[in-house]
């Protein structure tokens, strides 16, 4: 079985594969995690705490993830098209036909379109 | 770079973009400093190497030891002339015998050899004890002396000896037996003569700028071998010293400079001072009046000029015997003095090695100092 990773607080433990999580996004105290099935789960823990047990838990792994901004954490894996003029980032699965469309800063996607573009330099 | 907006997970914070810059501008910034301390130093280098060597000075003397060298068929020779409160050079002229002929060659200054003129040394040591006194009397008996086997000659030996003299006049004659007598009055038996020598800064310079292949004067003593009375019998006088013509300058310009010795330099500079007082001034006056009646009573006579009063002392020293070998031995013969003898502005050294008998500093290397000293005279007025 391919590696899950739990995240746990007081009241709850969640146990899901990396690979399934599309992005996290918080705004404050909670956080929000979606799955590429659409599922969708809220965590009464800050952003900065989930990037931790992401890292703490997959080492190397947790590269597939990148954090943008303060608010937003997504799987690169998904990511389907960047506008930077339009401020949207859409994430998409390729073999479901949801997508989500997200918005950023400006600067953010800009910096993210040139992460990848250095990539495959 | 402003602030990321984007991380990567499980990653530093810092991009290593972000690195090259803040270290680009520490390489450039270690560049520069290099280059501007380089630059400063070229520039003091600019003024440093300027040359003390009177160029005039340098050919007269360089002809008049060339002429005694030829006459005496010598091996090599040296000759050097130091402003004595200075330290600046203002001769240096090093000679030896290559291919049958007399040729400059530089490398002799640096050559070690023992030396006839640690007799004056000696005996400098020996008054700066505060032991010993010009007017003591020593007993150089019939010029020979028997030390647990070992005999010591005085160089009249064979007419008698001088028996018994004033310390003062064991230098004038440069009797050994005298020397080694007030050097035994002075310090017994033990390492207090070799500490002297120390004290006393006998030996340096150990590097002269410009003067290459030069090591510090030095000599056997009691810490370094099994002690035996006769090696202080024999050191005082002269063996198993190894120390070259400059360094002995050296020593005597301390004295004819009231007992500051100063470092001798051919470029231009500060006067750099080895040994503020090599031994108390009363010794020191001791000494100087001593080298004026080497070269007024004694064996230096020939070194003195009619135009000046000037002191010194003579040192002739069998350096190599070869005798066994069907060869000549080699012979040092020396002088070393300063003028005027009230006001000491020079001291001269010359120092010549040649073959076979006769040899003395006295008659050989003292006319040459004479010479110099009357060219010297003769230039300045």
């Amino acid at each position: 079985m391919k590696k899950q990773i739990i995240i746990s607080s007081t009241n709850e433990l969640v146990r899901v594969q990396p690979e399934r999580i599309v992005y996290i996004s918080s705004d404050g105290n909670y956080s929000t995690m979606v799955l590429h099935d659409q599922l969708e789960h809220l965590f009464t823990m800050n952003l900065a705490h989930v990037q931790q047990e992401l890292e703490k838990q997959l080492g190397e792994k947790a590269q597939m993830f990148i954090r943008i901004g303060k608010s937003l954490i997504i799987n690169r894996n998904y990511i389907y098209k960047i506008n930077v003029g339009k401020q949207q980032l859409v994430l998409s699965d390729m073999v479901l036909p949801q997508a989500f469309t997200l918005s950023a800063s400006k600067e953010a996607l800009k910096q993210l379109k040139q992460l990848l573009e250095d990539e495959i330099k | 770079m402003i602030e990321n907006e984007i991380q990567v997970l499980g990653t530093s914070h810092k991009k290593k973009n972000r690195f090259r810059p803040v270290w680009w501008s520490i390489v450039v910034v270690i560049t520069v400093v290099l280059i501007a301390s380089a630059i400063y130093r070229l520039g003091r280098l600019e003024k440093t190497y300027v040359s003390t060597i009177n160029s005039g000075l340098q050919m007269g003397v360089d002809s008049l030891l060339r002429e005694k060298m030829f006459e005496l068929n010598a091996l090599s020779g040296q000759a050097i002339v130091m402003d004595v409160k200075s330290g600046e050079v203002k001769a240096l002229v090093g000679i030896s015998r290559r291919d049958g002929a007399l040729q400059v060659d530089e490398n002799v200054f640096g050559i070690q050899q023992e030396s006839g003129m640690v007799q004056g040394v000696s005996f400098m040591a020996a008054l700066a004890s505060r032991n010993v006194h010009l007017t003591d009397s020593v007993d150089t008996k019939d010029g020979v002396l028997t030390i647990e086997g070992i005999t010591i000659k005085d160089h009249n030996w064979y007419r008698g000896g001088y028996q018994t003299i004033s310390v003062e006049q064991a230098l004038h004659v440069s009797s050994n037996i005298g020397i080694y007598e007030s050097v035994k009055r002075a310090f017994g038996k033990g390492q207090g003569y070799f500490d002297m020598l120390k004290k006393m800064s006998y030996g340096m310079p150990d590097s002269i700028e410009g003067i290459s292949g030069l090591k510090k004067g030095n000599f056997l003593s009691p810490k370094e071998r099994s002690w035996d009375d006769t090696y202080l019998a024999w050191s005082c006088i002269g063996y198993d010293h190894a120390i070259v013509p400059i360094q002995m300058l050296t020593f005597y310009n301390a004295i004819a400079n009231d007992g500051k010795m100063v470092k001798p330099r051919i470029y231009e500079g500060d006067i750099e001072v080895i040994n503020p007082q090599i031994a108390d001034s009363a010794s020191i006056k001791a000494m100087q009046y001593t080298l004026e009646g080497v070269v007024s009573h004694g064996l230096g006579k020939l070194a003195s000029s009619g135009f000046t009063k000037a002191a010194g002392t003579t040192g002739t020293f069998q350096i190599y015997s070869s005798e066994d070998e069907g060869l000549p031995n080699i012979y040092s013969v020396e002088f070393c003095g300063y003028f005027p003898a009230d006001a000491p502005k020079y001291s001269i050294i010359v120092n010549m090695i040649k073959p076979g008998y006769p040899a003395s500093g006295g008659g050989m290397a003292g006319p040459v100092f004479r010479e110099i000293v009357d060219y010297i005279v003769k230039e300045q007025n």
